[in-house]
């Protein structure tokens, strides 16, 4: 569903392939992953990197605004990378460019997010 | 007249195989030495059938296989195997291949298989013009409260526009995302009357009161109604559900800076975002979306 690691620091979380449409199941367990990994981010910054991600809806922005909640009471950073043009026309459309920063590759994001805030 | 492509580099065995088959007084010939020449006269004239070695510079039979697939997927290939190459020829059929036939049984089987595979293409041919030829395709499905349901229902749509070649890759992503967010609001604001803000607080109790009130009544027994149009001009798609319906200026706009934090709206701003034209009923519970034909 999800690969969670650090680079240099950042957390990043890497989704599968699988995910790949609205199924709630599979939403379900990539929100425990993803909540799982922004809870234990230290420093509290997550990087999504959706470079296998075909498509995303309501469902998923719903599951980002909770971890970027947690994220942003702890003073830290959600940020996505790898994002393909329906994903970034989603995210645009629901004007959420304006506060999570979307990056080209996950190296550029991580350069980016170990700057102090 | 039907037109059969040999593909070999040996010549010996180009005019064996013509040899088996000219027997046929309805059949003509046209020859080439390797995939890639095979390819290019394939693109100039496409042939009826291809019958091709496997072993070959340049391209080989299971590469041509692929290649035709890809680009003449009207076009059967069959192949002429030599022993000990079964486990490539099962590879071949995998990626399209029609046939097979043993080189060492050309004389026995190879006129009856290219008889049977150019039957099956011949009636392949016709059902595809015949598709060619209708203007629409309506389908009406009435959906239980199963969410497992609408990303299948959601492929089948996407799978009718790529068929049909009604718009790109994106454009059939972004309809998908408009169906399932329109779908999922029917099923679970709509008739199971759960609102996005519990969503918002706690989405394991969320899904949890979704799987108790779909066994519940009122709930149970109402259903999602979904109707597809599909044509060369639009699609448009109803979506009806059996709930008490709500009125679409009260959604908050999730755009709204001061509402960005919020998950509700969101479904609904990606419709109206991805679709031409939307409306609602008087009674809030049936939505028509329209997607317009890219000139």
């Amino acid at each position: 569903m999800a690969r969670v690691y650090k680079q240099e620091g950042i957390t990043i979380v890497e989704i599968d392939a699988e995910y790949d449409s609205l199924d709630i199941v599979k939403l379900n367990d990539l929100g425990q992953v993803l909540l799982g990994a922004v809870a234990q981010a230290d420093p509290p910054k997550v990087l999504l990197d959706m470079g296998r991600t075909t498509f995303i809806g309501s469902h998923f922005l719903g599951l980002l605004i909770r971890a970027w909640k947690r994220l942003r009471d702890r003073h830290g950073e959600l940020a996505v990378c790898h994002v393909n043009e329906v994903c970034g026309d989603v995210l645009r459309a629901s004007k959420l460019d304006m506060i999570w920063q979307i990056f080209p590759d996950r190296d550029t994001g991580v350069a980016r997010l170990r700057q102090p805030l | 007249m039907p037109t059969i492509l040999i593909v070999d580099d040996s010549a010996v065995d180009r005019r064996l195989a013509q040899g088996v088959l000219e027997k046929n007084e309805h059949l003509a010939f046209l020859y080439a030495v390797d995939g890639a020449d095979a390819a290019e006269q394939i693109k100039i004239s496409p042939p009826d059938l291809v019958l091709t070695d496997l072993q070959m510079p340049v391209m080989s039979g299971l590469e041509l296989v692929r290649h035709v697939r890809e680009h003449h997927p009207l076009v059967p290939v069959i192949l002429m195997t030599a022993q000990g190459s079964e486990e490539i020829a099962v590879q071949a059929l995998a990626s399209g291949a029609s046939s097979y036939v043993p080189k060492s049984r050309l004389a026995r089987e190879l006129a009856s298989t290219v008889e049977n595979v150019l039957a099956t293409s011949r009636a392949e041919r016709h059902h595809a013009r015949m598709m060619e030829c209708v203007t629409r395709n309506h389908w009406t499905f009435v959906l239980d409260n199963d969410p497992s349901l609408i990303p299948a229902v959601v492929d089948h749509v996407q799978q009718q526009i790529t068929k049909l070649k009604l718009c790109d890759e994106t454009g059939r992503i972004r309809i998908a995302i408009a169906l399932e967010e329109s779908l999922l609001n029917a099923l679970y604001h709509g008739n199971l009357e759960i609102g996005s803000e519990l969503r918002e607080q706690d989405s394991r109790r969320y899904y949890a009161l979704a799987e108790e009130r779909r066994r519940e009544e009122p709930y149970r027994s109402r259903t999602v109604h979904f109707e597809i149009s599909l044509s060369a001009q639009d699609m448009t798609f109803l979506v009806r559900d059996a709930g008490p319906g709500f009125d679409p200026h009260d959604v908050p706009d999730p755009t709204d800076p001061a509402n960005l934090e919020r998950c509700s709206g969101r479904g609904l701003m990606l419709i109206r975002a991805f679709m031409d034209e939307v409306r609602h009923n008087e009674r809030g519970n049936e939505i028509v979306m329209i997607k317009r034909r890219e000139t």
